[in-house]
């Protein structure tokens, strides 16, 4: 899809940086540092053999409708880069894996994504604006309720996990 | 005669730079990184303060709803969104209906309007369960798809994209700006809040929009 500047005539917008995206780099460089210091201290021993997945706060803010978001940590502890081609859940016509992006002039579009790295030793994050699965859900969840959902790995295979409803407030940290 | 790459580095810094100052290449959102924090805020600042834009929407209950009139001297949040979006929008609406409650405000509850741009899918009654799920006093807008990218572009925001075609049936794409722009109480905006503001930002800076003098910058 091309997507035209919001017309011929109209400047395009200038905004001012934020604390916003400073405190965001701030996290960022922390997140770095802190991979860092965790890279060091267990360098000895790399990780070794297949693929070790590990699921880590999935959570699926209270759906305002019949579709809604999970968000969750994917962590691989193996020797072997793995990849999530796919989740499915018994209660949903659907699951799909997208992609949520935010180009320079705040336009968000997503797409269905392909299947997603989670490199050895390393992690792959679904998260608001980013990377989530998208599904449709029966009616009346609420926050407090558990949602199975069940992701396929290309070499893990399948894993399930209790995806907790949470506030839709409480997603955003 | 050679020349030290870090010096063909530098010039290409001060080129790109002098281009900036110049006008020349626009720069990106986050470039000036003084603006918002001069004013004690978290979002970003829109370089010329913007008027409500002249568009006359429909609200849920199919009253013609002009954001001029409407919501003249309140607190107004604007954002543009689709109901079956399901990462962006909730998490905004969701988030600034709790900062609402939280927030420490003299002058009642902010307006937040929410302008449906999926006109085809988004009918009021649809927009109004919508947004009932968040806070009944939202305010749900629709509007033809050519008027509501008119009021988009009168906030410098970029136009949504529809995209029947894509995956057809019930399923296709739409695209939506994801800043949220908020007018004070002198009916300007001045500031936009990017995806990922949280109910803290909000509880933070709602009592400070709902009071700020802005100067120099009418």
């Amino acid at each position: 899809v091309e997507i035209g500047p919001p017309s011929a005539s109209s400047p395009p917008p200038r905004v001012v940086a934020s604390r916003l995206t400073r405190a965001g780099l701030l996290v960022l460089v922390a997140a770095l540092t802190c991979l860092a210091a965790c890279g060091s201290s267990s360098s000895e021993s790399t990780p070794e053999g297949p693929s070790a997945i590990v699921v880590t706060d999935p959570v699926m803010p209270e759906p305002a409708g019949t579709s809604a978001a999970v968000y969750l940590t994917i962590t691989n502890d193996g020797g072997t880069d793995d990849r999530l081609l796919s989740a499915e859940a018994e209660a949903s016509a659907m699951v799909m894996l997208h992609r949520t992006e935010i180009d320079d002039e705040g336009l968000a579009t997503m797409d269905e994504a392909g299947p997603l790295v989670v490199p050895s030793g390393g992690e792959a994050v679904l998260a608001p604006g980013g990377d989530h699965l998208m599904l449709d859900v029966p009616e009346g969840l609420a926050v407090g309720d558990t949602y199975e959902v069940t992701l396929v790995f290309e070499q893990y295979g399948e894993i399930t996990v209790d995806v907790e409803v949470v506030a839709t407030e409480d997603v955003l940290r | 005669m050679t020349v030290r790459p870090r010096r063909l580095v530098v010039a290409f810094v001060v080129v790109v730079a002098a281009l900036v100052v110049a006008g020349c290449v626009d720069p990106p959102q986050d470039f000036d990184r003084a603006g918002a924090e001069e004013y004690g805020l978290q979002g970003s600042l829109i370089e010329d303060a913007l008027a409500k834009p002249d568009v006359v929407f429909t609200d849920t209950e199919g009253r013609p709803y002009d954001l001029r009139t409407e919501t003249a001297g309140e607190l107004t949040l604007v954002f543009f969104g689709y109901s079956s979006c399901p990462d962006v929008c909730p998490i905004h609406l969701g988030t600034i209906a709790d900062a609402f409650q939280k927030a420490d405000l003299d002058g009642g509850v902010p307006n937040m309007v929410f302008v449906g741009v999926d006109t085809a899918r988004d009918t009021p009654e649809k927009l109004r369960a919508y947004l009932d799920r968040f806070d009944s006093r939202f305010v749900g807008l629709t509007a033809s798809p050519e008027e509501i990218d008119r009021a988009m572009a009168q906030l410098l925001l970029p136009a949504a994209v529809i995209d029947p075609e894509g995956e057809g049936g019930d399923n296709y794409r739409v695209g939506h700006p994801s800043q949220v722009v908020v007018f004070t109480p002198d009916d300007r905006a001045h500031i936009v809040y990017p995806f990922g503001a949280t109910r803290e930002v909000w509880v933070d800076d709602l009592p400070r929009l709902e009071r700020i003098d802005w100067e120099d910058r009418r």
